[in-house]
């Protein structure tokens, strides 16, 4: 899976942004929490969750299983935003 | 902090209120302009929007007092890179506003004209009409690249009136292909007939256009220059007062320079006694290209910012009435907007003006060049002289833009501070206006 090429990610100081580009679905803005934008820009490139997930336990010292279900929460919302290519 | 204005709640979404540290020594952002207005001293955020009242201290820290201008950005961290800032407020809101495929389309039916204004930028450009080919390719192209929802037709030309036909058939065409539009329109009004009003209203979905006017009379026929001589000056104050009684929204451009300003006050007089539905009618003042990129450039701006109440006291509107100090502006003109430009020979550009280098295809071939367009439009690149300016979010911030102005920064400060200024005494007239009018509980029937 990957950001679908119509979400731009965008930072502004320290703060990541997901902005649509005239999607019909979704006209928000997203501003992403440290975790999300971890997550969305390992989304730049096709991965899985697995990978991610991965990814997240060489960063942050914490269980497997409370970054799974925080990985699973945030690509749940994205989904729903309909901003992920799978 | 005394809050006057509130700042612009789209931008208030990616602009996060800056929490204060300790150790930083704060000072005021590039973006603050102070001012006074009847013995009040007042603080207007540019970029945010906000205004205050009340006066920045030259720097503080945390804990200090002044917590709440640090959250709100009137004081920023000593060595902010407020244009590196700014660039990446303004890309998220521009990427935010975008729709997909074009939504306005400036089409020039024709170059040809029937006047010679002396400050013209097209003179010496073949007067090139657009052929019945390229009005239905024009059509084809608008269907194929337009974005879903209401579309804006710009027409503009040269002389656009001189070929009703060619805007009769497009708007006939999209019409008909169930396209929802409506028209604005850059004209010398002229060739506008009681026919041509009926047209606009019915036709081409006209709700406003804007009339290039150059002056009083004398200077009127000495500067548009219509072919044969004659003299449309109150032929044209006529149809002002005619299209404002039609409801269509008439913006005046006075283009002016030292020569025809002595004239502006019986202008507005003649234009008084012509136009009943003034408040139909914005007038403003430009000056002309050449002035502007001079050195008399500030002069110029200081007797247009004080014509403003003549203007006012004519009863027409000024610029000041629609100018939305409230709201951040992602585009500052049609070229970084996405806006195209198709011209009579089927050239698409992303401005007006259509300089050369910024062709990027044509509605034939559709875009073949985006590079050219996208480096007339990059707007990753504000002008080096711009980058620590106050105004930089007013304006265009992109390097390309044909226009100069000698002395931007000197006539961007007096024309924000006197329209802050009228906004501050409208504001004060309709608050004390209200509290005037009974309340309709109080009333006794």
């Amino acid at each position: 899976m990957k950001l679908r090429k119509d979400f731009i990610v965008q930072n502004i100081d320290d703060t990541q942004f997901l902005v649509p580009l005239g999607h019909e679905a979704f006209n928000g803005i997203v501003r992403s929490n440290k975790t999300a934008a971890f997550i969305v820009d390992c989304l730049k490139n096709d991965t899985t969750k697995d990978q991610i997930v991965d990814a997240m336990c060489l960063q942050y010292d914490a269980p497997r299983e409370t970054i799974d279900a925080d990985v699973e929460e945030i690509l749940a919302t994205l989904r729903s935003i309909n901003a992920l290519e799978e | 902090m005394i809050e006057i204005c509130k700042p612009d709640a789209a931008l208030a979404k990616v602009v996060l209120p800056q929490k204060a540290q300790p150790g930083i020594s704060y000072v005021p952002s590039q973006f603050v302009l102070p001012f006074s207005h009847n013995e009040k001293q007042y603080v207007f955020h540019v970029l945010t929007k906000q205004m205050i009242e009340g006066t920045l201290p030259d720097s503080a820290h945390m804990g200090e007092g002044f917590d709440d201008l640090i959250e709100a950005m009137f004081l920023v961290p000593e060595g902010k890179d407020e244009c590196a800032y700014y660039e990446s407020v303004a890309q998220l809101m521009r990427l935010y506003g975008r729709t997909k495929g074009v939504p306005t389309y400036t089409i020039m039916p024709t170059l040809g004209c029937n006047a010679r204004c002396v400050y013209c930028y097209e003179e010496g450009r073949k007067p090139v009409k657009m052929t019945p080919e390229h009005v239905e390719q024009t059509v084809r192209y608008i269907l194929k690249t337009r974005a879903n929802k209401k579309i804006t037709l710009s027409w503009f030309g040269g002389e656009p009136l001189l070929c009703p036909d060619i805007i009769d058939r497009i708007c006939d065409r999209l019409r008909e292909e169930n396209v929802p539009f409506r028209s604005i329109m850059v004209t010398n009004g002229s060739l506008i007939t009681p026919g041509i009003i009926e047209k606009m209203r019915t036709r081409w979905n006209l709700g406003r256009l804007q009339i290039s006017l150059d002056g009083a009379e004398p200077d009127y026929i000495a500067r548009k220059r219509y072919y044969g001589d004659s003299d449309h000056y109150h032929a044209v104050l006529h149809t002002i007062g005619r299209l404002s009684e039609a409801g269509i929204h008439v913006t005046v451009r006075v283009n002016v320079d030292e020569g025809n300003w002595p004239g502006i006050p019986l202008l507005l007089d003649d234009m008084k006694r012509f136009v009943e539905h003034k408040e139909h009618v914005t007038v403003y003042f430009s000056p002309l290209m050449n002035v502007r990129a001079g050195e008399g450039d500030l002069g110029m701006w200081k007797k247009i910012t004080d014509a403003a109440p003549l203007v006012d006291q004519a009863g027409f509107r000024t610029l000041a009435h629609l100018r939305s100090f409230r709201k951040f502006r992602a585009n500052r003109c049609m070229a970084d907007g996405g806006s195209e430009v198709i011209g009579p020979d089927g050239s698409l550009y992303p401005c007006e003006h259509c300089p050369p280098e910024s062709r990027f295809g044509d509605i034939f071939n559709g875009t073949t060049d985006e590079k050219a367009r996208r480096e007339f439009c990059r707007t990753d690149r504000t002008r080096e002289m711009c980058r620590k300016c106050t105004f930089l979010p007013d304006c265009t911030s992109f390097a390309s833009c044909p226009w100069t102005d000698a002395h931007c920064k000197e006539a961007h400060r007096m024309n924000s501070i006197a329209d802050l200024r009228y906004m501050l005494d409208r504001d004060k007239n309709q608050r004390e206006e209200q509290a005037q009018e009974p309340d309709e509980d109080d009333t006794v029937c």
